[in-house]
């Protein structure tokens, strides 16, 4: 099952960083529910919190069992069982693709080419991403720990620029509103993490300290996105519930030297993390349909995910209420509650009772 | 003798005659009527022998006075028995190290080509082999392509005995191999495999092998024509083959255990496996101070980036977002871009074109007629086409930047050529966002090049600390000296 190099942990962990981060650069304000700006800012350190405990049960898991994944775990105990969890799998990162498909459309379609069609661009978007998932899992992560360099450039030069422009009165007084919003943005925060689920899915792919490299990760998660909250309600206030996506927002106001625009070149880094997004979905959706079904079509799957996602993501896209509704905060949790949180806890469960497994490579 | 590789002979080895009329009838059925094929006989001992080989491919003096003349003096009486006879010749009489003795005409006929001297004695079912080889040769010079300040002023030349001899002399180590293959059904060039045999890893080596044995040529002519075989498989701009013409480069490269394919008949040895870091490396860089070789590093590495990314960046900023430019700077493009003809897309292309005729002009022409070609580009192009108000000028200082910039990384101008051309497009297509989609799918590209299971961005990617001491930067030569690169230690990924 687990077919394939290793790849280093810095590398895995980059991959996980970017595509997390694409969810908090292209989070809109319809979104946030009515949360205070103050608010989700502390929400965003109680989300780091929240991600290392619901990350325990996976880490449980492989300090157990090494080698083998989550559905390699739970066939030991019955095979029907793993094919249903690897089912619930491709149905998650088929949600994930597409919600990312349709983030990235409305994105595109505001800020990127507001004017034209983009139909044209996202499906080149994909394209490329089809064949960065064809590549394997290797040559995305030695991309994506490059790619982490850049993009962490790219946020600290913006967040540099823009600390002068913070206005401290734009900071509501924290827990104005009672705890009740700051523990609804941390668990929706935390929710749309669903890079947790790949934790369970490729970890024995990872070589080095997974778990150094997962509080490093989950930190420097909490860290960039607490830092652009900051920034983003320091510097817009009142005025960023009115933008629908409020870092460009606050990427149209930075400067730096001579270059009083800086947006266009920020937007273009951020495309950077779609792309990502994207393709890493696309390869694990591809591993988890050629887990269930047969290895032998194994790029016809990824083609077939690309233009599934592609086609929704597109229609969804260009319906926000239908976008709105596939993000709805309640329906996030639930989903990432049974796929990050139970589902690892019940292969626990079926560990602890059925013995060690085997070693995909023992098996015959 | 060399093992053949790239052909297969499924026919059974022809044994040596004991006939000498029927061996000399053979060789000359393979040869026809080539005129520069020489046959000699003569009476050796009262025994009818003879001595074959090609015309100028031998050395007169060497023949005679190391092979004919002895046999003329030391053949002694008619009593001796043939097989006597062809002993005491081979062994006492002709004073030759580099002599073999042969039991196959096959391989008597690939000796002739090879220019060395064929014995042959009647009633003897062998013959002896005289490395007598002295044919034109181009002298040992300073390297054209790799042209250094400080290193030695010694290069590659086309006969690759005469290059591993040059190897040989910077390299005093037993542990210095060289294996000789040949390659081309028809050339049968010959290829000769260097490695440290205490350095290079065993898989890296019999990877070379195998893949050298699968070339289908029918001639070779080049490093160029071997390369596509040991390149990997991914579809790539990028190789991770290198070649090289300095003696000084390639046994720094043989020391970190690389292997290296020398090709009869080129100047230029071909090193496996080859890093994307390796390109922005030159032996000066050793030679120099730290400070000033890191500086250079680092100059290098951002040539690439212009000469790759900044047509396109300028397309891209001029027709997407102009916003992004100071205001006078903005004022000034758009005053010199509204005096032209052409959208700056098609301009920038253009001159991309024009710029790569002229370069290729000034490679194929002869030097004096190179030289005009220059000055009327420069001038008739450059200066009369901004006068005309056919080119904006700004275009032309980025062209002719990018132009110096691919100078800097000889050895990567042919991707740097292309992918220009493709960022001007992804650029004047879909602005800044189509230049980054384009890089991170080159990166991508770049990531999946592993040239002999090695990652051709290591040590970028994977990333390793202690290999950046000598990879951006150059840090001295007390701290480089403690830690030798080793191809063992970058073997893999993981």
């Amino acid at each position: 099952m687990l077919a394939g190099k290793k790849i280093d942990s810095i590398q895995f962990y980059s991959l996980l960083f970017l595509s997390r981060l694409f969810t908090t650069i292209t989070f809109l304000e319809g979104l946030r529910g009515g949360i205070g700006g103050t608010d989700m800012v502390i929400g965003s350190v109680l989300s780091a919190v929240l991600l290392f405990i619901s990350a325990m049960p996976v880490f449980l898991l492989f300090r157990r069992e090494t080698g083998v994944n989550i559905l390699d775990i739970i066939s030991v105990r019955s095979r029907a069982f793993s094919k249903i969890a690897a089912a619930l799998y491709i149905l998650l990162f088929l949600y994930t693709s597409v919600e990312a498909g349709a983030r990235f459309g409305l994105f595109a379609g505001e800020v990127i080419f507001p004017e034209n069609n983009i139909m044209v661009f996202t499906l080149m978007v994909f394209a490329l991403a089809v064949y960065a998932a064809y590549k394997g899992l290797e040559p995305l992560g030695r991309t994506g720990f490059i790619l982490f360099w850049a993009v962490s450039a790219a946020l600290l030069l913006l967040v540099l620029t823009l600390i002068s422009k913070i206005d401290p009165l734009n900071f509501t007084p924290p827990f104005y509103n009672g705890p009740a919003p700051v523990i609804k943005s941390s668990f929706y925060s935390a929710a749309g993490t669903f890079e947790v689920c790949i934790l369970s899915l490729l970890l024995p792919r990872v070589s080095g300290n997974a778990k150094k490299g997962f509080i490093w990760w989950v930190t420097g998660i909490g860290t960039a996105v607490t830092a652009l909250m900051t920034v983003f309600v320091g510097v817009l206030g009142e005025f960023g519930n009115v933008k629908s996506f409020g870092f460009y927002s606050l990427a149209v106001l930075a400067e730096f030297s001579i270059f009083q625009r800086l947006d266009a070149l920020q937007a273009a880094v951020w495309i950077l993390l779609a792309f990502i997004k994207i393709s890493f979905t696309l390869y694990i959706l591809d591993y988890l349909i050629c887990y269930l079904f047969s290895k032998k079509r194994k790029y016809a799957y990824i083609i077939a995910s690309a233009a599934a996602t592609f086609i929704i993501s597109s229609y969804i896209s260009k319906n926000m209420s239908l976008f709105m509704l596939i993000s709805n905060a309640l329906f996030v949790e639930i989903m990432y509650v049974v796929m990050a949180v139970v589902l690892p806890i019940f292969a626990l469960l079926v560990n602890c009772r059925g013995g060690p497994c085997a070693h995909p490579a023992n098996r015959s | 003798m060399s093992s053949p590789v790239g052909k297969e002979n499924p026919n059974p080895m022809t044994g040596i005659n004991v006939s000498l009329e029927e061996n000399i009838l053979y060789i000359k059925g393979e040869f026809g009527s080539s005129a520069d094929i020489v046959i000699k006989r003569m009476t050796a001992g009262g025994t009818d022998t003879a001595f074959i080989c090609l015309d100028g491919m031998c050395g007169s003096l060497q023949m005679i006075n190391g092979v004919i003349n002895p046999v003329i003096r030391g053949s002694g009486s008619a009593d001796n028995a043939p097989n006597t006879l062809f002993n005491r010749l081979c062994g006492e009489v002709i004073p030759f190290n580099d002599a073999k003795r042969l039991l196959f005409l096959e391989e008597a006929v690939e000796s002739i080509i090879n220019g060395f001297l064929i014995m042959l004695v009647d009633g003897v079912s062998e013959c002896a082999a005289y490395s007598v080889q002295d044919f034109p040769k181009y002298p040992v010079s300073e390297p054209t392509t790799e042209v250094q300040e400080r290193g030695a002023k010694e290069g590659f030349v086309d006969f690759y005995k005469d290059n591993v001899t040059l190897i040989r002399r910077r390299l005093k180590s037993p542990s210095l191999r060289v294996e000789l293959l040949t390659a081309g059904a028809s050339s049968n060039t010959t290829l000769a495999l260097c490695y440290m045999a205490d350095r290079t890893p065993e898989k890296l080596l019999e990877d070379v092998k195998s893949r050298l044995s699968k070339v289908t040529l029918d001639i070779v002519s080049g490093a160029g024509m071997i390369q596509p075989f040991l390149e990997p498989e991914t579809l790539s701009l990028f190789t991770g083959v290198g070649i090289t013409e300095r003696p000084d480069t390639l046994c720094s490269k043989l020391a970190e255990g690389k292997v290296c394919v020398f090709i009869d008949g080129t100047p230029h040895a071909i090193i496996v496996p080859y890093l994307f870091i390796e390109n922005f490396h030159s032996l000066d860089d050793y030679l120099n101070r730290p400070y000033y070789s890191s500086f250079m590093r680092i100059i290098k590495l951002a040539s690439f980036f212009i000469g790759v990314f900044l047509p396109g960046a300028y397309v891209a900023v001029g027709v997407f977002h102009p916003e992004m430019y100071p205001t006078n700077m903005l004022y000034d493009i758009a005053v010199a871009q509204s005096k032209t003809p052409f959208p700056i897309l098609m301009e920038a292309v253009l001159i991309q074109f024009i710029y790569e005729i002229v370069r290729e002009a000034g490679l194929r022409m002869p030097k004096a007629v190179g030289q005009a070609v220059s000055i009327v580009s420069a001038l008739v192009i450059g200066d009369a086409a901004v006068r005309a108000g056919l080119i904006a000028a700004p275009m032309l200082i980025i062209v002719a930047l990018t132009a110096i910039t691919s100078a800097v990384i000889p050895y990567l101008h042919l991707p740097i050529s292309v992918l220009r051309i493709f960022f001007i497009a992804a650029g004047g297509f879909f602005g800044l966002f189509g230049i980054m989609l384009g890089a991170a799918i080159l990166l991508i590209n770049m990531a999946s090049v592993s040239p002999f299971g090695v990652s051709y961005l290591s040590p970028l990617s994977p990333f390793d600390m202690g290999a950046v001491r000598d990879s951006f930067i150059r840090a001295g030569w007390r701290r480089l000296g403690k830690r030798r690169a080793n191809a063992n230690k970058f073997y893999g990924s993981e």
